[in-house]
């Protein structure tokens, strides 16, 4: 596919003009100042090939003007972005050609129908001929848009409007794609259903960049994150590494049956148990010592007879990495 | 090849905004509104002028008298209403969101601009071929002028190409709404007077005829022709240098196209020269060519003087190379080396040509390349004095486009301030406009044969010492920039 785009002819799309392995986007340093104000300050992060990462921040935290820079729309005044080894810099067009965008707020043509609003975005993007068929009839089938072809934009609901969107977005195959707030304002059903197209497109071994405010739909989907506050990132990376530089010891609950002063009293006589607090019913406590010791937490509980019905790590969500990580700065 | 296949390259070649324009407006209930009340607005007036006419009982030839009334009809829609939808097509790619996807596509600024005239030209085209039957009739009821039709259809054809350009300019010049809103009614203004002046220009051409071998004729042709095809060009060059990003190089195709204009210009005026020995022409174009310079170099030497990340990528990585490319590089600097440049190519023209003059038609005591080079520091004075002095001022847009004011006011000011001066002293040739700072009364006295102006030397003088600086910096940059070696 000219641009740099892959599409095998029995339609699976692939992760189209990226290098083999490696990232599929680097966010270089990269500073962007409107007058006085810095939206955007010295922000690093990757993604990998095939990876899936969430892009997570308050609303003003420069997100969407990252996003855009990495989409050739903005220029860094300092910094670059590489999206599949092309520098938006300096081979702006290279970029286009290797990415799918999704912008939060994307308009809809008037009186036109889905099939000629894809229809002229593969044109747009260079297709023709057969490919711009194969292309067309790909996207319309993975997104599930072929029935509607023929109705107006104007009919469409949000989630199918979202729908058209990332039909438009990989109809030239991109390596990378860019999806701000794609799951804003859509029922429940429709966030699943994106989500699952989202994760469909990641297997195919393309990069993903999606920001959200729903941070339990991002928990589900993403393989990394970046947190932005205040224009810099608090932290990225994947989100188990990221964990355990929050949080480096095991946060556990634990109920038993005996009192839980007599708990609370053997616990704290345990070695690497720290932090016992009282907790809907139970107890929770950090354990600091390694995996197999935290049996003999268990082991000695039971041989002290005090009774443990639940004995749990404590999970920590994406609410929790981002809550711990960002100060809530409005900008 | 077969013809289907012919067909099928043929649309697949096509411009991707010209499918969708058409698609959308062939759908849309404004067009089809549109056209329907134009076509039933024709058929209306031709039915009363039919009808008037009869009952008159006037024996006369009635097509002159119809072929005028559907042809209003037909200059409202194609010269009112295709321009203007032409202007709201480029509107609303910024009001519904459309255009960053655009953007990020592969359509280069330059394709979005020809669909969209090209899709006024398909609506254009329509309407045209709706008031076909409506020609047939006037040659019918006879008494009309077949060479004064093919006169008019054409013309007005070109001037609906040329309003639609000039709203796909305006539209683009800006995306806050508040100043679209602005140039909505300046080109509401301009078609208006456009549509009257056509109606007016055809009624006296079917009710006097037209003498194609004539010279006025053939000049004046000439002279639409460049007028159309330069405001075209220039509409879409600045349409497409809009649409880029602020950080891309808007600015070279822009000077591109200005220098390929005013090059045309004293073209024609060589070719007007030549084929009808009018010298004065030759300098007149010359002129024009010059003041083209002198108001589009006045942006040129106010744009923000930094090159812009992104084309100091595009440089070519030798040095030799990259001081030819200076005056056509973007940034105030070179803007003003662009305009001295044009300037001295302009003047040279008229040097050189006005050697092979043989008419003597001189319409000036002193060479009028002089009476020309006057006029030229005149321009430079105006368009460089602010831009240079203040250079906090050359990379705000705010900024910027109040040093563009101030050219104006400074133009302004430097006729009427020594007139208010002079009503002070009492001076009656300076209140009388009659001193240094009018231009006008400079250069007509230095042609009949007053002494050189030297405060204007002066003047000219100081603004290339104060740009000078400004245009080291210029060229330094473009230097010390990475260049494509350092993707």
């Amino acid at each position: 596919m000219s641009g740099g785009g892959m599409m095998s002819e029995g339609g699976m799309m692939s992760g189209g003009g990226m290098m083999s392995g490696g990232a599929s986007m680097e966010v270089k340093d990269i500073t962007k100042r409107f007058g006085e104000f810095t939206a955007v300050d010295r922000v690093s992060f990757r993604v990998e090939t095939g990876e899936v990462c969430g892009f997570i921040g308050p609303n003003g935290a420069g997100k969407t003007t990252t996003m855009r820079i990495a989409a050739t729309l903005d220029l860094p005044d300092a910094g670059d972005v590489e999206v599949c080894g092309h520098s938006v810099l300096s081979d702006p067009r290279a970029v286009r050609a290797n990415l799918g965008f999704m912008p939060d707020a994307y308009g809809a043509y008037p009186d036109t129908t889905v099939a000629e609003y894809l229809d002229f975005f593969a044109r747009a993007y260079g297709l023709r001929g057969k490919q711009r068929i194969a292309s067309l009839e790909h996207v319309k089938d993975f997104t599930g848009l072929s029935p509607l072809e023929h109705k107006l934009m104007d009919g469409l609901s949000k989630g199918m409007r979202q729908r058209l969107c990332l039909a438009k977005t990989l109809l030239h195959d991109p390596g990378f794609l860019i999806l701000d707030e794609p799951a804003a304002g859509l029922d429940p059903r429709a966030r699943v259903e994106l989500r699952e197209l989202v994760r469909a497109l990641a297997d195919m071994g393309k990069g993903v960049l999606i920001s959200s405010h729903i941070l339990s739909e991002l928990s589900n989907l993403v393989d990394s994150i970046a947190i932005i506050e205040g224009g810099r990132i608090q932290g990225s990376g994947s989100v188990a590494e990221i964990l355990r530089k929050l949080r480096p010891h095991v946060a556990v609950f634990v109920r038993c049956l005996a009192p839980v002063e007599s708990v609370e009293r053997e616990l704290l006589q345990l070695p690497s148990v720290a932090s016992v607090t009282h907790k809907d019913g139970g107890l929770s406590f950090e354990f600091q010592g390694e995996a197999e010791a935290l049996a003999g937490v268990l082991e000695a509980l039971v041989e002290r007879r005090l009774q443990p019905v639940e004995f749990a790590p404590i999970g920590t969500d994406l609410e929790d990495v981002f809550l711990s990580l960002t100060e809530g700065i409005l900008q | 090849m077969s013809l289907r296949t012919r067909v099928v390259e043929l649309e697949q070649g096509l411009n991707p905004v010209l499918v969708k324009e058409v698609r959308q407006a062939l759908r849309s209930k404004r067009f089809r509104g549109g056209f329907g009340f134009t076509v039933l607005a024709g058929l209306v007036v031709a039915i009363s002028i039919v009808i008037g006419e009869t009952s008159s009982g006037s024996t006369a030839p009635i097509g002159a008298q119809f072929f005028t009334g559907v042809f209003a009809c037909l200059t409202g829609a194609v010269l009112g209403f295709v321009p203007m939808t032409a202007f709201t097509s480029m509107s609303a790619e910024f009001d519904e969101d459309t255009y960053d996807m655009l953007v990020v596509s592969r359509l280069r600024p330059r394709q979005i601009m020809f669909g969209k005239l090209l899709a006024a030209g398909v609506m254009a085209l329509l309407y045209f071929s709706a008031f076909g039957f409506f020609v047939v009739f006037a040659f019918l009821f006879g008494g009309v002028d077949p060479t004064a039709v093919f006169f008019s259809l054409p013309v007005l054809a070109v001037l609906s190409l040329t309003g639609a350009s000039l709203a796909l300019c305006l539209s683009s010049l800006s995306q806050k709404r508040v100043v679209r809103a602005a140039m909505m009614v300046l080109l509401a203004a301009l078609l208006v007077w456009g549509i009257v002046g056509m109606i007016a220009l055809v009624s006296f051409v079917i009710e006097r005829g037209i003498d194609f071998g004539s010279e006025e004729v053939q000049t004046t042709l000439t002279l639409g022709t460049i007028a159309a095809v330069t405001i075209v060009a220039l509409s879409l060059t600045i349409g497409a240098s809009q649409l880029a990003h602020p950080e891309e190089n808007r600015s070279t195709p822009l000077r591109v196209a200005s220098f390929v204009m005013a090059m045309t210009i004293v073209g024609w005026g060589t070719w007007v020269w030549r084929t009808f020995a009018i010298e004065e022409l030759l300098y007149v174009g010359c002129g024009m060519a010059l003041l083209v310079i002198g108001v589009l170099g006045s942006f040129f030497t106010t744009e923000r003087e930094t090159l812009g990340r992104r084309v100091e990528f595009g440089l070519p990585d030798s040095k030799v190379l990259r001081l030819f490319a200076l005056p056509w590089l973007p940034g105030g600097a070179r803007g003003f080396l662009w305009m001295q440049l044009s300037f001295g190519v302009v003047l040279a023209a008229a040097a050189i040509l006005g050697r092979h003059a043989v008419t003597g038609n001189h319409f000036s005591e002193r060479p009028p390349e002089l009476v020309l080079a006057l006029m030229a520091l005149y321009m430079t004075v105006y368009s460089s004095l602010f831009a240079g002095l203040r250079p906090s001022w050359r990379e705000d847009p705010k900024r910027i486009a109040l040093n563009r004011i101030l050219i104006l006011l400074s133009l302004v000011f430097s006729v009427i301030g020594p007139m208010l001066y002079g009503m002070v002293i009492e001076d009656q040739e300076m209140m009388q406009g009659l001193h240094v700072g009018n231009p006008l009364y400079t250069t007509a006295t230095f042609a009949d044969g007053e002494g050189f102006p030297m405060p204007v030397l002066t003047a000219y003088l100081v603004c290339v010492l104060v740009q000078l600086r400004r245009v080291l910096h210029g060229t330094a940059e473009v230097l010390r920039a990475p260049g494509r070696a350092g993707r």
